[in-house]
């Protein structure tokens, strides 16, 4: 039977796999576009049920729960999206050396994760009334 | 639909038209959802959000998400699906965003013929 040479089959231990910043903002940038598309299911769900069933209105909807997670889980991953999409923008828009650094700086994802964070804390208070 | 004929050129510029687009439309809707009163009925939110100066920009918005989706669901599912069943998941999703868009349309008529 045949044996492959090396040492394999290898174990990637994904804990392990040290990425920088600006790929995690990568990946959390479609991460956020599959959290809104699935979002934006739930709210076209929300606006069949509101115009199939005629018992079932506005008013009586809009504090439950459910659609209050709705709002906060659309407005939060638009917000990272929107500020990370306009980060890929920029990087694609100024593409000589020094711009090009300056938008791929930890300094700038650090202040678009900052930005995102007072977001996310302004629409949970917003949403949830708090 | 095979894997070679899903251009990467074109999906890049209308994936970047569209993200330009929604860029510009997203705090616009921001500035919507926030002006809104809660209180509001569905009826009252129906004949607002139908008057030409939101309808307008979103139909256009609701356009260019779905081309934007498809472009961006693709590609998660062209990287991280097993190549086998690549195929097929892109195929779902082409269902799905079609289900999707009739379903809008079907909402957007009932919205704007009985309210």
């Amino acid at each position: 039977m045949y044996q492959h040479p090396g040492n394999r089959p290898v174990f990637l231990n994904l804990m392990k796999i040290r990425l920088p910043l600006n790929a995690w903002l990568s990946v959390s940038h479609r991460i956020s576009g599959l959290g809104l598309f699935i979002s934006l299911i739930g709210y076209l769900a929300l606006i069949n049920l509101l115009l199939l069933h005629p018992a079932v209105s506005l008013n009586s909807v809009q504090d439950h729960w459910i659609v209050l997670s709705l709002h906060t889980v659309l407005w939060i991953a638009l917000s990272f999206h929107w500020l990370s999409g306009l980060r890929h923008l920029l990087a694609e828009h100024f593409t000589s050396a020094t711009p090009y650094q300056v938008i791929n700086s930890k300094g700038v994802s650090q202040l678009l994760l900052l930005s995102w964070g007072m977001v996310s804390v302004f629409i949970i208070k917003l949403v949830w009334s708090l | 639909m095979n894997l070679q004929s899903l251009s990467g050129k074109q999906a890049h510029i209308w994936q970047r038209l569209s993200a330009l687009y929604l860029l510009i439309y997203t705090p616009y809707l921001a500035w919507i959802s926030l002006s809104i009163s809660p209180q509001e009925s569905l009826p009252n939110l129906a004949a607002l959000l139908l008057s030409p100066i939101y309808l307008l920009p979103s139909l256009v918005a609701i356009l260019l998400i779905i081309v934007h989706s498809w472009i961006g669901l693709r590609d998660i599912i062209i990287d991280y699906t097993p190549r086998a069943h690549t195929i097929l998941w892109l195929w779902g999703l082409r269902w799905l965003l079609i289900v999707i868009s009739m379903n809008i349309v079907w909402v957007l008529f009932t919205l704007y013929f009985t309210h």
